[in-house]
């Protein structure tokens, strides 16, 4: 008894089978949601892009200041399809956007290098680029 | 067939990633001792040992070897405690048809305790790790994860600094997914106040924490909250049941976890498993949206003779459990310890995203270890 009661946690751990579905549909595409459910734990780990480590002079930690490295812009600043493109995002187009090309290593370095992300969490990147982008 | 490609190929010696911070949990229940703090000064484990500790790393953990600082040639006074951890380290990363190889210090660490009429002071200070360049200028490299002041009376210790919250396993393994997507990821250290009970075969931690007060003082959780451990010890401790819960609010969101954490020795077999489940709920607050989550770890050690351990271990992130968001991987190690003071640790990963078995993504690293 007392053995199943420790392993208890392993049966557990495997029983957990695959679930979810591909379409982040439902899931708000704005950039406070985005930042903090996938660039912040995906992206601002200590060692990463965090106002400390700052890899690639990236601090991706603050909602503001991930918005303004990626898009070049201040958040609030208006933006729309047809602004010129910057930095790692182009509002309206995540086909030209690099951020989607480094998040599925396409032709550039994979990142986060060590666990890629799931490709229904890039779609949800995608979105909030393809609807401008906008820091809300 | 492809999951069995994928089993071969870390069979054939791919590794993967482990580092510094926490204590080798698998150690527990295994040499002896029940609780970190017989062979740590810290009451989570990791850091600094004590005498026994370093009796042990020699007598039990190693092939042999003297485990006392300096291998024995000299000996501080008393009420101090002196050590330090060297690791370096290469790793060949792996997917699709790109290789991508580095070699790197991992952690280059010096610590001290100062101990008397139960009090402790304790500092951590030195260089963090980089895989990556460019490497920022050295000054900015250093680091000190653990700086706190303890006091401890008979069963009970109160402690204030920083230092990780005792939860969980505890693993040696920074980026194990129990670790580093649930915050506890290196220098991810925060500050707080801590209180803990050991009694028989039970122990209890409760750690209130809160953002780095100093931006200068490096990362940490931009969040506040308080984790709370209990555990017990079972079979004349050759297993434990630990519950676990822990709640956090920042700017951004807030998030309640609850987690159990199960270790079972089975020493005639020679074989160890630990295993840890942790559910989720997380509000985003902009947004009013919310998601559960879920992180576990499954990990079996079977000890091949003394110093030598062979590993495997299966861990599951899955940060919206109504999305096809999971990380999975599959991981077998090799530990050895030919002397006390020495390591060398094998260790290979596949890991896959979003269910995607058909193309998963190999680290492998091969870390060498040296302690003081």
């Amino acid at each position: 008894m007392s053995t199943a009661l420790a392993l208890a946690p392993a049966a557990l751990a495997l029983a957990v089978v695959a679930a979810g579905c591909d379409d982040a549909g439902d899931r708000p595409s704005s950039w406070t949601y985005v930042h903090t459910t996938i660039i912040a734990p995906a992206c601002a780990t200590a060692g990463c892009h965090s106002t400390l480590a700052a890899a690639a002079s990236l601090d991706l930690s603050s909602p503001n200041g991930a918005y303004a490295f990626l898009t070049g812009r201040v958040c609030g600043e208006p933006v729309g399809p047809g602004s010129p493109p910057r930095n790692y995002v182009d509002p309206g187009s995540p086909e030209f956007s690099q951020l989607i090309y480094q998040l599925r290593g396409e032709g550039r370095d994979q990142m986060p290098p060590d666990v890629p992300l799931p490709e229904v969490e890039i779609r949800l990147v995608e979105s909030w680029i393809l609807e401008g982008a906008r820091c809300d | 067939m492809r999951l069995t490609l994928v089993i071969a190929l870390v069979l054939a010696g791919v590794a993967a990633v482990a580092a510094p911070a926490a204590a080798y949990p698998r150690f527990q229940l295994t040499t002896g001792a029940s609780r970190c703090q017989e062979c740590h000064v810290s009451p989570g484990g990791g850091g600094l040992l004590d005498d026994y500790g370093r009796l042990e790393a020699g007598d039990t953990i190693s092939r042999g070897g003297d485990g006392a600082l300096l291998h024995g040639r000299w000996s501080p006074p008393g009420w101090l405690v002196l050590g330090g951890d060297l690791r370096g380290a290469g790793l060949i990363k792996r997917r699709g048809d790109e290789l991508e190889p580095a070699v790197f210090p991992m952690q280059v660490e010096l610590a001290a305790a100062a101990r008397g009429r139960g009090l402790t002071l304790y500092l951590a200070a030195g260089i963090r790790g980089g895989a990556r360049d460019p490497q920022p200028p050295l000054v900015e490299r250093l680091a000190s994860r653990e700086h706190y002041v303890m006091y401890e009376r008979d069963a009970i210790y109160v402690r204030a600094g920083r230092f990780f919250p005792v939860f969980g396993i505890r693993s040696q393994d920074h980026t194990a997914y129990v670790r580093r997507f649930l915050g506890f990821g290196t220098l991810e250290e925060p500050y707080g106040l801590a209180a803990g009970w050991s009694g028989g075969p039970w122990e209890a931690h409760a750690h209130g924490y809160v953002p780095r007060p100093i931006a200068f003082l490096g990362a940490g959780p931009k969040d506040k909250g308080l984790a709370v451990m209990a555990e017990r010890r079972l079979l004349e401790e050759t297993a434990a049941i630990g519950l676990q819960a822990r709640m956090t609010t920042s700017a951004a969101d807030r998030r309640v976890l609850a987690g159990v954490v199960g270790k079972r020795w089975f020493e005639r077999a020679g074989l160890l498993v630990l295993a840890e489940i942790d559910v989720q709920h997380q509000m985003v607050k902009s947004t009013e949206s919310s998601r559960w989550q879920l992180a576990s770890y499954l990990g079996v050690t079977q000890t091949l003779s003394r110093g030598l351990l062979l590993g495997g271990g299966l861990h599951r992130w899955q940060p919206d459990l109504g999305l096809r968001s999971s990380r999975d991987a599959f991981e077998l190690d090799l530990q050895y310890f030919p002397r006390a003071h020495l390591e060398v640790h094998l260790l290979g990963r596949a890991s896959a995203q979003g269910n995607d078995l058909d193309g998963p993504g190999f680290l492998s690293l091969l870390q060498l270890h040296y302690y003081l």
